[in-house]
């Protein structure tokens, strides 16, 4: 037995088969949400209305505003990284919306939604704060199950408990595990409370033995999680926020229920041996919990950590250097160069120096991928490359050195030559994860 | 410090496994820096359940399957209940790892401890084990008490809490779900639960409790607890074969069984007070529900036409297995849907008339006619006919030949009906038994499903084939609805938390035609004019057909409607459903390694 992890992404396929028959049928009024008495558990008319109204059609999965303003948050695996995209919503209108950030570890993307009407201001749920978190609590999932609203735009309310918080599993580093019915279409929609705040992003499920569907176990992102990366991917211009990570050469595993240290990098403030209480404030209950303990939070250059840690001589507090998560693929330019000699000498005026010098072989760009960074940073096709991240390209070994270390997500910089002039200008590109 | 370990059990009991002799003196700091640190931290509560009963299961892990061949090296556990403080656990026989122990048992927040066997039952599979590592025992065991599983009725709020996918093993804390009892059968002899890789889940026949709380592996063995934490029973893999939902064995079952004295309540456990009022008059509408055995003399409903997989064995290598089990999976997922010899829920519309209601989908094949047969009618066959079809709505008329001394079914004809109200379904298991009843919410109205133009409702209750035709009630008892729409190919599976119903008001628009003019029964219907094999070849083009003035030749395979591709004669009456003799389609099709395709007019289905 293995776990079956299902990402609840709708294949096309499964949405328009249906083996029943129907005839055509005169459509009955679409009856209204009118006020009627409510269950014990459930929210209020208007709350259930108002979260009907902050729901998102987006690629047959779901999706929230978030802002008045127009930002909506959606599940990275639903909405893919095609910058301009459109929505729905349940009153039948559709808005184009523009991708601005994507975190594929966390699985999280941040749209912005754009209204024809500028002073339009969207209906959008606010985010939970931890404290009203409460384990055995009645939670709402809000979603587009099966793909079945495509056609009628209503979305679909189920409800269930909050199992559990603050779970790790693989790269859902800060999870509420539900058992609400949440199925392949509900990812990326809200798990809210009864009183309509966004507790989380639903975005898998955990499968029985045999069955394909709800099982009872969903997981969806944390609110608190949400709260801290919405402002850095609402700002990441397009491209994409990293999580921390266990430092690398940091190892730490299960020993008799305790959290130990197995390996340290050196000069780090730990050591072989010792053991991890809490990370940032909460505790370490398991290796696997401290491994989310530490991816969780956001990545940012020099961001340290604090961490609990007991030896036999006591307990101590450490400041600790985060690692950064690495997002799965090949980084992408969309550039294709080579190293030739040029049929006629270029003179090139070097930046640093200001001196001239004539080259007759130099990196020559042979083909530029179609919408890819390079592209869209308009850097042409037979563009001359005097450096790359200021590795100056003089062999083609040059041009693996100067992209060494550099992952999706990261900055690039390409030194083009003006033909002409010989000066050289700096092109700066977002490494992609390639397509 | 004893703040500490109130507020935040998890963290200082965890912490308290390292309070021997040479780590004492950090025992205070350690507590300390926990109060400072997670100041901000919540206390555990479990809405109305005792947050104690959550450390009253034990996880028992298991070793990784290693001829599993799969990249993932650890494997799901299962659970224990703690019995008594002395380190008595209570598992199931089909939860242990192979062999006989001792086993490795996880106590959230304590040192892996160490369990032997010290009594199997042998009229159930009830195991007891004891802990043998005293430092163990010393941590905060905590027994839960015992209910009272007699006397749980449907309607009884129930909490599953195990170790489900690795819970208590991962995040040192017990995975619970809540949900309500929603039947109470006996397993009928009958092929075991398999899990991924065709492994044994569980064999176990007799008495259950069916729940509506999420069970999954790593589940049994694990606590099914009422709203007090007292033990209902122990959770298992075992279901019933048309149900598919999660069940426990009934505590008093297993502890009768191994001699184990305990003291029960005399006290009912409570009942689920969002669905008391359901659970007052489910009973009652359930008295309105028959069973309808359908002859299926020809098509695709007629069991004789599926062919079983070869048999399971554990010689197979695991990659067999698992292509194995797929085929098993989808046998018995025909055999349920299909190709059924099992009889299908009913209501009653007229007594006196002898006028039944049911979906449409229930009678697959061109089922016309069967026959009742019931305990209160006196266990005789009773004939029983189609006499109105309304296939927008998936409903069917019957006509039974005599007046039925039975109560018919409250409807509500025009119910005021609101996203996010409470709602029952109602339905039955095969084996008698009494009624189920699972609930839920009114997930969506007016939803429109693929290929439909009339409005369903949407709910979130647990709904498989014994619910199909079955009614969806409200808090009142009224019936606002049929289960209906769950054909082989609706992509919402049996028990997905998606169930569609007819709603009441649409079904009285539908009543008069079906029941006077036999609805969509004989009303002439679109076709292509071709006959064809499961594999949409073409055996036989109808001349002066549609297909036969465009062109369409025998031993053509068929492909895509208007772009839309078909597998087989299910998507082909899909993708005709709504279009009208008349109208004008293009139809892809293979010819040799061609394809072609071609324009066809839609003739009159023959």
């Amino acid at each position: 037995m293995t776990i079956l992890q299902q990402p609840m992404r709708m294949l096309c396929s499964t949405a328009c088969l249906l083996g029943l028959l129907w005839l055509a049928e005169p459509a009955l009024p679409a009856a209204e949400n009118g006020a009627a008495d409510a269950p014990i558990a459930a929210p209020s008319s208007d709350d259930l209305e108002r979260a009907l109204q902050a729901f998102v059609f987006i690629r047959q999965g779901s999706g929230v505003m978030i802002s008045a303003d127009g930002l909506m948050v959606t599940n990275h695996h639903v909405s893919g990284e095609e910058r301009e995209q459109t929505v729905s919503f349940r009153d039948g209108s559709s808005l184009s919306a523009t991708l601005l950030g994507v975190d594929p570890v966390g699985d999280i993307a941040v749209l912005q939604v754009h209204s024809e009407d500028p002073d339009q201001r969207f209906t959008y749920l606010p985010l939970a704060d931890e404290a009203s978190m409460r384990v055995g609590m009645p939670v709402l999932a809000i979603g587009n199950p099966f793909a079945l609203g495509d056609r009628d735009r209503i979305p679909s309310v189920t409800r269930g408990t909050l199992s559990s918080r603050r779970v790790v599993r693989d790269n859902y580093a800060d999870c509420l595990q539900v058992d609400a019915a949440v199925n392949p279409g509900n990812s990326g929609g809200p798990l809210i409370s009864p009183q309509g705040q966004i507790l989380g992003i639903n975005g898998q499920i955990r499968t029985r033995s045999g069955m394909r569907v709800n099982s009872g176990i969903g997981l969806a992102i944390s609110a608190v999680q949400l709260a801290e990366f919405i402002p850095a991917l609402a700002a990441a211009d397009g491209g994409y926020v990293h999580h921390a990570a266990l430092p690398e050469g940091l190892e730490v595993q299960d020993l008799h229920g305790q959290v130990v240290v197995a390996a340290v990098p050196e000069g780090f403030p730990l050591a072989i041996g010792d053991q991890i209480l809490a990370v940032e404030g909460r505790p370490a209950t398991s290796a696997e919990t401290t491994r989310g303990l530490f991816m969780a939070p956001l990545w940012y250059a020099n961001r340290l950590f604090s961490v609990v840690v007991a030896d036999d001589q006591g307990t101590r507090l450490e400041q600790v250097p985060v690692g950064r998560t690495s997002i799965e693929g090949r980084p992408w330019h969309g550039m294709r160069i080579r190293v030739r000699s040029l049929e006629e000498e270029v003179i090139v005026v070097d930046p640093d120096s200001g001196l001239r010098q004539a080259y007759d072989s130099m990196g020559v760009i042979s083909d530029i991928d179609a919408d890819s960074p390079a592209a869209k940073a308009g850097i042409a096709a037979d563009s001359l490359v005097y450096a790359i991240n200021g590795h100056p390209i003089r062999r083609s070994l040059d041009i693996i050195r100067s992209l060494a270390g550099y992952e999706i997500g990261d900055q690039i910089t390409v030194s083009v030559v003006d033909r002409e002039n010989g000066q050289v200008s700096d092109v700066s590109l977002l490494l992609r994860r390639e397509p | 410090m004893p703040y500490c370990s109130e507020q935040y059990g998890l963290y200082c009991v965890n912490t308290g496994s390292v309070m021997k002799a040479p780590y004492a003196n950090i025992w205070i700091l350690r507590c300390v820096a926990c109060w400072l640190l997670l100041a901000a931290a919540l206390p555990m509560s479990y809405g109305s359940l005792p947050e104690a009963v959550l450390r009253g299961v034990v996880a028992i892990p298991h070793p990784p399957d290693a001829d599993d061949g799969s990249k993932d090296d650890w494997a799901i556990g299962s659970s224990a209940v703690v019995l008594d403080d002395q380190g008595t656990l209570l598992t199931l026989a089909e939860a242990l790892p192979k062999g006989d122990g001792p086993f490795r048992v996880i106590i959230p927040g304590a040192p892996n401890a160490q369990a032997k066997i010290i009594q199997r039952g042998s009229q159930s599979s009830a195991v007891l084990l004891r802990i043998h590592d005293a430092q163990a025992i010393a941590s905060p065991l905590q027994p839960l008490s015992i209910g009272n599983s007699d006397q749980a009725e449907i309607g009884t709020a129930a909490w599953s809490i195990g170790n489900a996918f690795n819970a208590i093993q991962l995040d040192g804390q017990a995975s619970a779900s809540r949900g309500i009892i929603s039947g109470r059968y006996s397993i009928p002899e009958g092929p075991p639960v398999r899990g991924r890789g065709g492994v044994i889940l569980s064999d176990y026949r007799g008495p259950v409790l069916e729940v509506t709380a999420a069970v999954n592996d790593g589940n049994q063995g694990g606590a099914l607890v009422d709203s007090n934490g007292a033990l209902l029973g122990l959770v298992s893999l075992g279901m019933g074969r048309e149900r598919k939902v999660g069940t426990a064995i009934p505590i008093h079952h297993l502890l009768a069984d191994v001699q184990w004295e305990h003291s029960t309540t005399n006290q009912a456990p409570d009942i689920d007070p969002d669905y008391a009022s359901f659970t007052r008059v489910a009973e009652q509408v359930a008295e309105s529900m028959v069973m309808v055995y359908f002859h299926r003399p020809d098509g695709p409903g007629n069991p004789r036409r599926l062919r079983a997989p070869p048999p399971m064995t554990d010689d197979l290598s695991p990659y067999r297995r698992q292509q194995l089990q797929q085929r098993w999976d989808l046998y018995y997922h025909f055999q349920q849907v299909y190709y059924t010899d099992q009889p299908v829920t009913a209501v009653v519309l007229d007594a006196s008339e002898g006028i039944l209601l049911t979906a449409l989908s229930n009678l697959h094949g061109n089922a016309r006619e069967g026959v009742i047969n019931d305990p209160r009618l006196g266990n005789e066959d009773i004939p029983v006919s189609v006499i109105g079809i309304d296939l927008a709505m998936d409903l069917a008329m019957l006509q039974v030949e005599r007046p039925l001394p039975l109560p018919e079914t409250p409807f509500n004809w025009q119910p005021d009906v609101t996203t996010g109200e409470p709602i029952a379904v109602l339905g039955r298991h095969r084996d008698g038994g009494d009624y189920t009843m699972t609930e839920g919410i009114i997930s969506a109205v007016a939803r429109t499903p693929p290929g439909s133009r009339v409005p369903f409702l949407q709910v979130d209750a647990l709904t498989n084939y014994g619910n199909l035709g079955g009614p969806v009630i409200a808090a009142d008892g009224a019936v606002i609805g049929l289960i209906t729409l769950m054909g082989p190919r609706a992509p919402w599976l049996i028990n997905s938390g998606v169930g569609i119903a007819s709603d009441s008001a649409s079904i009285a628009r539908a009543l008069s035609p079906m029941r006077h003019l036999g609805g969509d029964l004989g009303r002439p219907r679109p076709g292509l004019g071709v006959l064809v094999d499961d594999d949409m070849r073409v055996l036989r083009v109808v001349p002066d057909s549609g297909a036969d003035v465009a062109g369409v030749e025998t031993g053509d395979i068929l492909l895509a409607i208007d772009g839309a591709s078909m597998d087989d004669l299910y998507d082909l009456r899909g993708l005709l459903a709504g279009r009208a003799i008349g109208d004008q389609l293009s139809l892809r099709l293979r010819r040799e390694d061609e394809e072609l395709d071609i324009d066809v007019t839609l003739g009159e289905l023959q």
